[in-house]
Formats: C-alpha cells, sequence, structure tokens
C-alpha cells in the first residue's frame, strides 16, 4: 500500500467495479431473486391508436399459476405531478402511458399486466385476455400530425394562439416556443449569402445494452420494496407513490448495477406495474422487458422536421438565422423541442434570430430523454448550414466557425451571458490537430463539426465514513452510469490524503442515502462530487479537531497537509499525525467521524465540443465506414481521465450510429418493423475505428475542482461531422438521416443523373 | 433594482416588453411583481427558470437578489 503523497485528481486508477463487471458478479435489474416470487407478464396493445372498448380478463384469472391480473381499473386516475428535477412531469400521462385507460396510443401500449409462477405461464395467460378496440388511424409522423384532417390523439389538447393552428381547435401540436434577438428581415438583408434546408431525423434509441427490469415486494404491512435499473431511485419512488396512490415514505427502492441508461431510464415502466401485482397476489413480483419491448415500448428519441436558414456577409461573419423546429414526442406531449431549440445556436455569436420550436403528438411511444435531448437534432441543421456557407465562402470551415464562436460574456440564444467556456480552445485545438491537414484517401471525406450542451445542476446529498484503519466509504444515491463511484473515491482520497484503493464507493437505497437528485444531464461529477468532496472536507476538519484535542492546542492552530494533521509552528515535540493514525484514536477523542454534505447546484457550466469524421464512402453500394474520428472538447477538469475519454468515445459512437444506419422503420398501421438489434443497426466495435479525444480543460468557476459536465456534449456533433464528411467525399449534400447505404446510393444516383 | 429579461414566450404576454428593472429582495417578489404589473403573467413565469448573474435555477423562489443582480427567465430543459 503506497503511502498517498501525489495528487489523485486526474489520474486512471483501475475502477472499483471493474472486477465484479468482466466476472458477471455485478447484479442487475434481472439478476435479483426472492423466495416465493412471481414473474410478470404484459399484454400490449396490436393496434398504434384505438379506443379500449372492453377487457376481459376472465379466461387469463382461469389458467393455472396465474396468480394476479390487473388492468387500468386496478390504478387510480392520477392527477398528480411529481418535479423530475430539472421539470415537473405530468402523472397523469405518466400513469396512462404505464397502462391504458380509455385508448391505445401507440403500437405495444400496455393494457393489462399478469402474475403467474412463470414467465411462460403469465405470457400465455396475458394472450387470453380479449380486448375489443376500436380501430383508428394511425398518426405515424409530423407531416401527418399537422394535416388539416389529422386524426387527433387527444381530445381535450386544443391549440393555442399560433401561427396557422386556430386557438381552441382540437390539435396533435401540444406547445409552441420562441427565442428571438434582434431584427430578422434586417439581418438576412445585410447577409451576402443565404443558405436554407430542411432537415430531417427520425426517431432512434437509447440502445442501452440491458433492458428494463424490476423486482417488486408489497407487503402485507403496506410497504413496498422495488429493486430496479434506474438512473433515479427516489424518481422511482416518486412515480410509483403518485401513480398507486401509496404514500412515498412506504416505498423503498435499491437501484440495482444499470447496464445504461442515457436519459432512457427516468420515467418508469414496469415498476409500477410489478407493485400492483405483488399488492394483489400478495408474492414478490419480477418483471423483465424483452428487446422487442424496449424498442416497442419504452422511451425512445423524437424524429424531427427542422427548417432552417442562416445568412452570412462575404467575410464570414454569421449575421442571421431563423429555424422552424417540429419534434415528435410519442403518444404525449413533451418532445425536447425547447432544448433543441435553445442549443442549436448556442456555439455562435449571431445578432438576429428567430426560432420556433413545436411539440407534436404521434401514435408512437412516448419519447424519452437520449443524452442532450434535442440537441443533437437541431444542431445537426445548424453545423450543415454552416459547412454550406464555409463552401460558398471559400473559408475553412474551422476559421469560419471560429471567426463567429461565441467566449466569455457573450450571450447565450436563451439570455444570460457565458462564464469562462472553451469552445475558442477546442476549435483551435482541433485546428492544430494533425488529423485536420492529414492526406484523405480515394472516396473518402472529412467533416467537422460543434456542439454544445447545457449540463445540468439539482440537488445531491453525500456522506463519508472514517473507518478504524483509516479508510473511508463514500455513500450517495445517485446509480453509477459513467464511472462516477471511482470519481467519487478519488475526490475522498484528494481531499483526505489517504490511496484512492483504501476508499469505498457505494450506490444507497432511499431508505439509506439523502435524497439525490437523478443520475443524468451530467450532473453526478459535479453537483453530487460537490457534495463529496465537502463531506469529505466535513470530516478533514473534525480529524483537525481530534488532532487539536490530543495536542491541546486550538483547531485553528492544527494545519492539513496531504493526509496530515500538522502541528503548530513552533512545536517540534509533535510529530505530524496522518489519518490512520488519527483513526486509530477515535474512541478516545470523541468516536466515531462521519461527514456529511447536502446542496443545490446551479447548473453545471455549459460544454462545448468540437468533432473531425474522416468517412469513406463506397460508391457501389452506398455503404460507408468512419475510418478515422477525433472529438476534442471542454471538460473542465477530468477527474479520472479515463473515463471522461469513455464518456467522449461512447457518444461519438452513439452519435455515428444515429448518422450512418439507426432508424424506427414503421409500416402503415403504425408497427414497427426493426424492432432488434439485427434490423436496428447500432455501431459495434468493428464498425469504428479507435475514436480519439482530446481534451480541453477550462475550469469551471462554479466547482471547487473545475469540474463541468461532460457525458452528453459528445453526442451533438457526430451527426453534422459525419453529414459533412459525406458531402466532402461525395459532393451531395444530404438532408435526411440516417445516411443508411439506400439512401446514400439513391442520393449519388440522383445527383449523377 | 434588479435586471429582468423576459423570452420572447413571457413576453407575447407584457405587450412585448422584454427588458425591465424590478426592486424585489428575491425571486419570489420578483415574480410576484411581475405578475402584479402584467396579469397574464400569473401561473406562467413559475414554470420558467431562472438564471441570476449567470447562475441557473429550475426553481429558486427564495434566491436572494441585489440591486445589481441580472435576471434572465428562461426555459426549463432536462437532460438526460
Amino acid at each position: 500500500m503506497t503511502d498517498r503523497a501525489a495528487p489523485v485528481i486526474g489520474t486512471r486508477p483501475v475502477r472499483h467495479d471493474g472486477v465484479d463487471k468482466v466476472t458477471g458478479r455485478a447484479s442487475y435489474g434481472a439478476d435479483l431473486a426472492m423466495p416465493d416470487m412471481l414473474h410478470g407478464a404484459v399484454l400490449r396493445s396490436p393496434h398504434a391508436h384505438a379506443r379500449i372498448l372492453s377487457i376481459d380478463t376472465r379466461a387469463a384469472e382461469a389458467m393455472p399459476g396465474v396468480k394476479a391480473v390487473i388492468t387500468a381499473a386496478d390504478i387510480p386516475e392520477c392527477f398528480a405531478t411529481v418535479a423530475m428535477g430539472e421539470l415537473p412531469m405530468d402523472m397523469h400521462d405518466g400513469s396512462d402511458n404505464v397502462i391504458a385507460r380509455t385508448k391505445v396510443l401507440y403500437h405495444g401500449h400496455v393494457v393489462a399486466a399478469v402474475a403467474a409462477t412463470t414467465v411462460d405461464a403469465a405470457s400465455e395467460a396475458a394472450r387470453r385476455i380479449e380486448v375489443v378496440y376500436d380501430k383508428l388511424k394511425p398518426v405515424l409522423g409530423i407531416d401527418e400530425a399537422i394535416a388539416p384532417d389529422a386524426p387527433i390523439l387527444h381530445a381535450g389538447l386544443t391549440a393555442g394562439d399560433w401561427a396557422g393552428q386556430a386557438a381552441g381547435r382540437p390539435t396533435n401540436v401540444a406547445s409552441r416556443m420562441e427565442l428571438k434577438r434582434g431584427d430578422l428581415a434586417q439581418g438576412f438583408a445585410a447577409a451576402d449569402t443565404i443558405v436554407e434546408h430542411e432537415f430531417r431525423t427520425t426517431m432512434v434509441h437509447q440502445g442501452y445494452i440491458e433492458p428494463h427490469a424490476c423486482l417488486a415486494r408489497y407487503g402485507q404491512d403496506g410497504r413496498v420494496s422495488v429493486w430496479t435499473s434506474t438512473q433515479g431511485p427516489f424518481l422511482v419512488r416518486d412515480q410509483c407513490a403518485a401513480i398507486l396512490d401509496i404514500d412515498a415514505a412506504k416505498i423503498k427502492v435499491t437501484p440495482s448495477e444499470i447496464g445504461g441508461g442515457f436519459g432512457g431510464k427516468i420515467v418508469v415502466y414496469l415498476e409500477p406495474l410489478a407493485i400492483a401485482l405483488s399488492r394483489k397476489a400478495n408474492r414478490p413480483v419480477k418483471m423483465v422487458m424483452s428487446r422487442d419491448e424496449v424498442f416497442r415500448a419504452s422511451g425512445p428519441t423524437s424524429g424531427t422536421v427542422i427548417r432552417m436558414k442562416m445568412g452570412a456577409t462575404r467575410d464570414g461573419t454569421l449575421v442571421a438565422a431563423s429555424a422552424s423546429l417540429w419534434y415528435e414526442a410519442g403518444a404525449y406531449r413533451g418532445s425536447p423541442a425547447g432544448a433543441g431549440a435553445m442549443c442549436c445556436l448556442a456555439s455562435y455569436k449571431i445578432p438576429n434570430f428567430l426560432i420556433e420550436a413545436y411539440d407534436v403528438v404521434v401514435n408512437k411511444p412516448k419519447v424519452a430523454a437520449y443524452r442532450a435531448p434535442g440537441s443533437p437534432m437541431s444542431t445537426f441543421a445548424t453545423e450543415s448550414l454552416v459547412d454550406e456557407l464555409a463552401r460558398t465562402l471559400g473559408m475553412d470551415p474551422i476559421e469560419l466557425r471560429l471567426k463567429n464562436a461565441v467566449a466569455e460574456g457573450d450571450k447565450a440564444p436563451y439570455g444570460p451571458a457565458y462564464g469562462p467556456i472553451g469552445l475558442q480552445d477546442v476549435l483551435r485545438a482541433a485546428q492544430r490537430h494533425p488529423h485536420w491537414k492529414a492526406p484523405l484517401g480515394k472516396n473518402q471525406g472529412r467533416g467537422v463539426a460543434c456542439g454544445f450542451w447545457f449540463n445540468g445542476g439539482m440537488g445531491s446529498s453525500a456522506s463519508v465514513t472514517l473507518g478504524a484503519d483509516g479508510s473511508a466509504a463514500v455513500v450517495t444515491g445517485n446509480p453509477d452510469i459513467g464511472g462516477t463511484r471511482v470519481a467519487q473515491a478519488m475526490m475522498v482520497a484528494e481531499e483526505l490524503g489517504i490511496p484512492v484503493e483504501r476508499v469505498r464507493a457505494s450506490v444507497a437505497d432511499t431508505d439509506t442515502a439523502g435524497y439525490t437528485d437523478l443520475t443524468g444531464g451530467s450532473r453526478v461529477c459535479y453537483a453530487t462530487g460537490m457534495a463529496v468532496i465537502r463531506a469529505a472536507r466535513d470530516v478533514r476538519d473534525q480529524l483537525r479537531g481530534r488532532a487539536a484535542k490530543i495536542w491541546d492546542v486550538p483547531i485553528d492552530a492544527v494545519g492539513w497537509d496531504a493526509g496530515r494533521a500538522v502541528p503548530p509552528n513552533g512545536r517540534g515535540d509533535r510529530e505530524a499525525l496522518t489519518v490512520a493514525d488519527l483513526a486509530a484514536q477515535l474512541p478516545k477523542t470523541g468516536g466515531p467521524i462521519v461527514g456529511h454534505a447536502a446542496l443545490y447546484a446551479p447548473a453545471a457550466g455549459p460544454g462545448f465540443a468540437a468533432h473531425i469524421c474522416d468517412l469513406e464512402v463506397d460508391p457501389e453500394t452506398g455503404g460507408s465506414r468512419v475510418v478515422r474520428y477525433t472529438a476534442f472538447q471542454d471538460v473542465g477538469r477530468a477527474v479520472h481521465a479515463g473515463y471522461v475519454e469513455g464518456q467522449m468515445q461512447g457518444g461519438v459512437a452513439q452519435g455515428v450510429g444515429w448518422a450512418l444506419n439507426e432508424e424506427y422503420i414503421y409500416a402503415d398501421d403504425g408497427v414497427m418493423q426493426n424492432a432488434g438489434f439485427l434490423d436496428y443497426r447500432m455501431p459495434v466495435a468493428s464498425d469504428l475505428p479507435m475514436i480519439e479525444t482530446v481534451m480541453i480543460e477550462v475550469a469551471n468557476p462554479l466547482h471547487p475542482y473545475g469540474v463541468r459536465g461532460v457525458g452528453e456534449v459528445p453526442i451533438v456533433p457526430p451527426l453534422a461531422a459525419v453529414a459533412n464528411a459525406m458531402r466532402d467525399a461525395t459532393g451531395v449534400r444530404f438532408t435526411e438521416l440516417p445516411l443508411s447505404p439506400p439512401r446514400v446510393l439513391n442520393g449519388l444516383e440522383k445527383s449523377s443523373a | 433594482m434588479a435586471k429582468v429579461y423576459l423570452p420572447a414566450d413571457l413576453s407575447r404576454h407584457t405587450g412585448g416588453v422584454e427588458i425591465l428593472e424590478i426592486d424585489a429582495p428575491r425571486v419570489r417578489e420578483l415574480q410576484q411583481a411581475l405578475a402584479a404589473r402584467f396579469p397574464a403573467l400569473a401561473g406562467e413565469i413559475e414554470r420558467f427558470a431562472v438564471a441570476v448573474d449567470g447562475e441557473i435555477y429550475s426553481d429558486a423562489p427564495y434566491h436572494v437578489l441585489t440591486s445589481e443582480s441580472e435576471v434572465y427567465f428562461i426555459p426549463r430543459i432536462a437532460g438526460g
């Protein structure tokens, strides 16, 4: 065991959870079993849009092994709102999404659920439930949803006072928001060059490798235990309490190890069903989604239609931009159109703009957050147009971006001035990097794009306990989706001056952890990390107090240096005391030491990235592959450098998949045709080269180490970086994603015709 | 007096007024003063996040303001 002297932050210790994960010992959502456990299965709607006329469960209830069957009749109608951290969530919609009450709004929408002694018995029984539907015409895209004669999903949804919509009329447009600055007409009048396109992206899924899974036990005393794969155990508790009308104080949620979330494991799907079944059957109930169910009935992200126009003067100054963003919300309102609007121009100083964003319901699964929700799609449009402007003006694409890039003191499109930010540093690093000037081969093209995300703050708690042997334990309530346990251990090691191997980091349940907002929004290393640092400093200060007691001096006279309490000046008769020395004397000096912190952090300090992508295109098949990719990002301060690089690479991989192959393919009846990884084609390791990462550190002044959120920004640039590389390789500007082989081939053939 | 900036979705309720000065000790009193001046803002303004001197909070009614504070109301967004 080495004596800790060197700084820990910025190093790459072996991850604390690594051995369990690679040996299969880690326990995920589907890995827990309880005595007397039942298995739950779900009956899902075969129609994308229909009224439910009747449900007859008698045949299912009579089947051997069946212990409970539920429908929406078993759950009270919910009118609550749950504070989901950044946004309040209307649980009426959330509850109806968990199990349909009067209408089914997408293929796969839950209609009933069964608990039985085996999975097969439960599935067979679910198939015996008889449902009579009145089929309705489904609405499967933005164009259909806003057509004058469109079928209406929600009778109570009426238009606001928006251009083109008669106020008060039933509509599928749930909301409109607007951002503006300056004088748009004047801005475009001053432009020497104007570019304009309509861009389209489809619904895509986060693709987490672990499906949703949970185990719920409703006790005879009314106390509920839930084991589940989730990004937010406190949110699971509060959503289930609202949906089932149970006192939240009676629900304990234990988060399992989580195999990916990316925003898709914030809203509940199975947990309320499992609890309701357990209540009825008086036995624990386990439910696990199949991959097919994950695609059809969890929360992918919006397909979009974006019309955008940008104008620049001949020296490359951006002078005006306008955009109309239409985002699919899925079956219930609530797409990230607003965030898309706020992000799309965030990288540039543009004096005149008007952005409008529309939230549109369609007969597809309700969309959920997906890593920088809303930003990748609108940034695809912006960065494609900036690329076009660079070509038209004959300017280097990075030089054009640098000319207009925001810096500290510039106003964000949504209002306030930026603090210290790293976009210009990131662009200069890209410009200086050998990748930018490396020669390209035949049929290869190069694209560059920037991206932005806000990064969240919110509330976190942490406690740090000191052991009698001088080791430490840190506990929070944040599931670890990005390596935050090892980052927290590193923070405690840094503050206390002990080796990081001597710090254990755990994720606790909702009864034992202090309240914490979800794991998401790139907030845990920043906000929960801030709480961990404060809790560790609390321990350190208590240790100084113990040293003061031993030395019989005031605490203010005790210094602290690299894990040692240091005696006052001139007291050469006293040796410095290490953490281990002090820990060994805890009972004599005042008892156990536990450090606490709880705080609410402001939003974290935004993140910017720039990516360079080299793409090789086969003109005969339309197939393409990424041959080189370099991601540059302002990471604030990298606590565990390897994990930050991992976040950058992971975001790139997802963005490349989104750009090149991933799409929800629907038949006219609203049934997804490719609900599996064979036909919903995500990149695998053999599809991608090693993604190089370059971390730039512009310290975030809101955090003691300068940490900035890093997890979401890296998914933002790839859509346009890839599309711009495709333009460079083929001469064709593609404005619709994905750039799958058939689409590319079609585009190449049209262009040469 | 805190300087207050309203986005388009709120300034449509103020007859187009986007920038104004309000004397208020905390964000809550600022929201109340705005609603008193522009009744259509009541019920709307609380749905927005607020940035006070560059720090963004989803919901911070008790955040203290100074006479030099800059306050932006911005739409709430969620991460993933």
